[in-house]
């Protein structure tokens, strides 16, 4: 079984995010793994009634990869997003301190 | 027949319940209407009952319908309805002002469909005069939109080149 | 050379010979701002569904991209006053990053506004008579053309004051604000297409009739995007009187029987496809013939004067001489001034003056990328010593259309300061590259560090020289907006097992002589494309019959053959 988090934009500000425990992160280390069909189903469901409630947009789950304390998307596209520009590393996530550890 | 609950009608400015109804293909036809019914009734074996019946009758249009087919029963239907089967599909703009400014259509012209108040202006300028709303969000949001454009840049209805042009006129004169 | 002969003190009221609103203009870009303003409360509110307010929030130029928001502000036919773009590298430092993108439709990309403060940045842009109506959606987007309109020598007219017209009477038109699929129309006054009017789903080349009165003619159904058509003629002259009534004839043919089914066959040129161009040009004849188009050719009329009176130049100097010894001898004495000059500067219908060209493109930048400051520098220089006007190209360079010549060095030298000087228009380092994976939401693969790969790699001026007039396009999806197709070396970046590959066409050409490019073989990764470029480059220089046959030429020669045999061969 791979290992999925949950992502979308929200919405009035327009940034990428995560559901974490306590709600949205920007940040992709802070994301809820859902590790089985159940916790995804519970992720997408939190997700919807955020969408529903016009908090964020367009949610859809992400593959990752993760040990030792550190998570990866499984597809290029997504590490973009969890970072920013790769031509700007002082854009975007990858510019907060400490947001890729 | 029942009028549908879940929808109300703008026209003249104001919201109303629905007098007309929709016919189905195979339903029974009123004595009095005022029904709206199909292309293909309309050019069916009723047809001729259409023609000179004494209901009101009014026709809803597919995008894909020939507007050329109408034109035995213009000075019959008191009303058409063009179908927005979404609201980004854009035909029945075309479909409207076909219908009033080459074919000569005077009666209502109602929106059907997808009907969100974001295109009302656009809807108006191109003829309709009349749109069907569902209750709910869209006509929540109907009812609190507060904007509306005042300058227009093209024909249909008073453009900014004529204004313009009347200003030059007035200007010339004095 | 000294900097301050005739210098005006920066911010003095220069007036550019440009469109300015009049009092409709301005109100109804006011209108459409709070228009906006209220479609953003409702959707905030819950009122309008994402479904709903995505089509709203585009045809005001709001994306949603990978990292955020997008908001595309419209820059009408490329053509700038040094108080908008001043007051774009305001907003770029108030709202967004404090930089801006230029793009291939001669417009201006903010990438990190937040929605909610969209309405305050259409505020901002409206009291300098800008706005970001139509720069997206399923609608008339902005009209383009040649971004040396109204000053290039080789022009039959101005097409600006037709862009123009244009642009109102498309501007929310009620009936073609949901078409099929976007529609894109470009416009050039010159025998020298440089708007590559046949990818455009309308083209119109301005031609003089046997009594040299105006017109154009008319090409329907050219684009790019995943399947590359080139326009057909509709008309092969149409009186410019006509052009607005003949333009909403196409557009309610399209409007009407465009294909709805499928978004990727949505576009004018599938239609033109599949009916043939006969039965398309019969369909739009009909239309045309059957509505009463008089009234409106006599406004047209009226309105073009009235339009065309803000075009006409003003503050040149007159009776300059052809020649300004102070230049001549900076030319000569300055070999770096002198390189720059050869390759950025075109010459000016107006004796004494040059078009000045400003690359966007320094080795190693982002193409197209304008920090705040750089703007402010453009806008100071155009204020300074260019009339007040700035250009904005497809090719996602800027223009200081009105030089004199005797201020030219002074110009070079402080776009040197503010590292604008970068000698290389035409250059294989001059590459078009849409925004790709590092911030657009469609892409399947990266442009930008293609593009700083192959510049820097070709980084070497005299080697730029050497190979020539070599344009490198690069789009980071099927989409194109980085106009791979018609690249002399284009490069589209594609996802293939799950990695980024780059394929390779080579002979497209975006000039009057129009083509699509060819694909080459099986694509390259990321980490291989650059060297794929070199092995082309190379093998032309090797091959060429000198300094005077171009890579298009030697292309057209030889065929794919000799690069495949070099690319391929050794794998």
């Amino acid at each position: 079984m791979v290992s999925r988090v949950l992502t979308a934009n929200h919405l009035a500000s327009g940034d990428v995010v995560y559901l974490a425990a306590d709600g949205w992160t920007p940040l992709l280390r802070d994301a809820l793994i859902a590790s089985d069909a159940a916790a995804e189903a519970c992720l997408l469901g939190r997700a919807a009634r955020d969408e529903e409630a016009d908090i964020v947009v367009d949610p859809y789950l992400v593959e990752v990869e993760h040990s030792a304390g550190r998570i990866e998307a499984v597809h290029y596209r997504e590490r973009f997003r969890a970072r920013g520009p790769s031509v700007r590393p002082d854009l975007g996530k990858q510019a907060l301190a400490g947001a890729l550890a | 027949m029942q009028h549908d609950e879940n929808r109300l009608v703008f026209q003249d400015g104001q919201f109303t319940d629905d007098v007309w109804v929709d016919l189905p293909d195979d339903g029974p036809i009123p004595v009095e209407g005022p029904a709206i019914v199909t292309l293909v009734r309309l050019a069916g074996d009723d047809g001729e009952y259409f023609l000179h019946g004494g209901c009101r009758i009014g026709v809803r249009l597919r995008p894909e319908d020939r507007l050329g087919d109408l034109v035995p029963w213009m000075a019959r239907l008191e009303l058409i309805a063009l179908n927005f089967e979404k609201f980004t599909d854009g035909r029945p703009y075309s479909a409207a002002r076909l219908l009033r400014e080459r074919m000569g259509y005077r009666g209502r012209l109602r929106a059907t469909g997808e009907v969100l108040v974001d295109q009302y202006a656009a809807m108006r300028r191109c003829g309709f005069d009349s749109f069907v709303v569902a209750k709910g969000r869209a006509l929540r949001s109907w009812q609190a939109a507060r904007i509306e454009m005042s300058v227009r840049y093209q024909a249909p209805q008073e453009s900014v080149l004529e204004r313009r042009h009347a200003r030059r006129a007035v200007l010339e004169v004095a | 050379m000294s900097a301050t002969v005739l210098e005006a003190p920066v911010g003095a009221s220069v007036t550019p010979a440009t469109y300015c609103y009049d009092a409709f203009d301005k109100q109804f870009v006011a209108e459409r701002t709070a228009q906006f303003r209220d479609q953003v409360e409702r959707r905030l509110a819950g009122l309008l569904t994402e479904e709903q307010f995505k089509p709203l929030r585009l045809m005001n130029g709001v994306y949603l991209q990978l990292h955020a928001y997008m908001l595309r502000v419209a820059i009408p036919y490329g053509t700038l006053s040094a108080v908008q773009l001043r007051r774009l590298a305001d907003i770029a430092e108030r709202f967004d990053k404090g930089y801006g993108h230029f793009t291939t439709r001669q417009n201006l990309q903010f990438n990190w506004p937040r929605l909610v403060e969209i309405p305050d940045i259409l505020e901002q842009l409206a009291e300098v008579e800008m706005h970001a109506i139509q720069t997206s959606g399923n609608c008339i987007r902005n009209v383009t053309t040649d971004q040396w309109a109204g000053v290039a020598a080789d022009e039959i007219m101005d097409p600006r004051p037709w862009c123009e017209l244009l642009r109102q009477w498309s501007s929310l038109h009620p009936e073609f604000s949901f078409l099929p699929r976007k529609f894109k129309i470009a416009v050039t006054g010159s025998p020298v297409d440089r708007a590559a009017v046949a990818t455009h789903d309308i083209g119109l080349r301005m031609k003089r009739d046997g009594e040299g009165r105006p017109g154009f003619e008319v090409l329907a159904g050219g684009g790019l995007g995943r399947t590359p058509i080139l326009a057909r003629t509709v008309r092969a002259f149409l009186p410019a009187d006509e052009l607005l009534a003949y333009v909403g004839a196409i557009l309610r043919v399209y409007n009407r029987f465009g294909r709805r089914d499928n978004k990727f066959k949505a576009r004018i040129k599938i239609l033109v496809h599949e009916q043939g161009i006969e039965a398309f040009r019969a369909a739009v004849e009909a239309e045309y013939a059957a509505g009463e188009h008089a009234a409106e050719a006599a406004l047209t009329r009226a309105e073009l004067a009235r339009i065309q009176a803000h075009f006409q130049p003003i503050g040149y100097e007159d009776d300059l001489p052809e020649r300004d010894p102070g230049f001549d001898r900076a030319v000569f004495e300055d070999e770096v001034f002198a390189g720059w000059v050869r390759g950025n500067l075109v010459r000016h219908k107006v004796p004494g003056y040059a078009i000045v060209n400003i690359s966007l493109k320094p080795v190693g930048g982002i193409p197209g990328d304008a920090t705040a400051a750089q703007m402010r520098t453009v806008a100071d220089l155009a204020e300074r010593h260019g009339l007040g006007e700035i250009r904005v190209t497809h090719e996602q360079n800027l223009v200081l259309p009105h030089v004199r010549l005797r201020d030219v060095h002074a110009v070079w030298e402080a776009l040197g300061e503010a590292g604008l000087a970068t000698p290389n228009l035409g250059l294989i380092s001059d590459i078009i590259a849409c925004p790709g994976m590092d911030y657009c939401a469609l892409a399947t693969a990266r442009s930008i560090p293609v593009a700083q790969a192959v510049a820097r790699r070709f980084a070497d001026l005299d080697r730029q020289r050497q190979i020539g007039d070599l344009k490198i396009k690069i789009s980071g999806c099927i989409n194109a907006c980085g106009h791979h197709h018609v690249g002399h070396i284009g490069i589209l970046g594609l996802e293939k097992k799950g990695v980024e590959s780059y394929q390779i066409t080579l002979g497209g050409d975006a000039g009057a002589d129009a083509a699509i490019g060819k694909i080459l073989g099986p694509g390259f990764a990321y980490d291989e494309i650059t060297d794929a470029v070199e092995t082309i480059v190379d093998t032309y220089l090797q091959g060429r019959n000198g300094p005077g046959e171009t890579f298009l030429a030697f292309h057209a020669r030889v065929g794919a053959a000799p690069f495949k045999e070099a690319l391929y061969a050794a794998r």
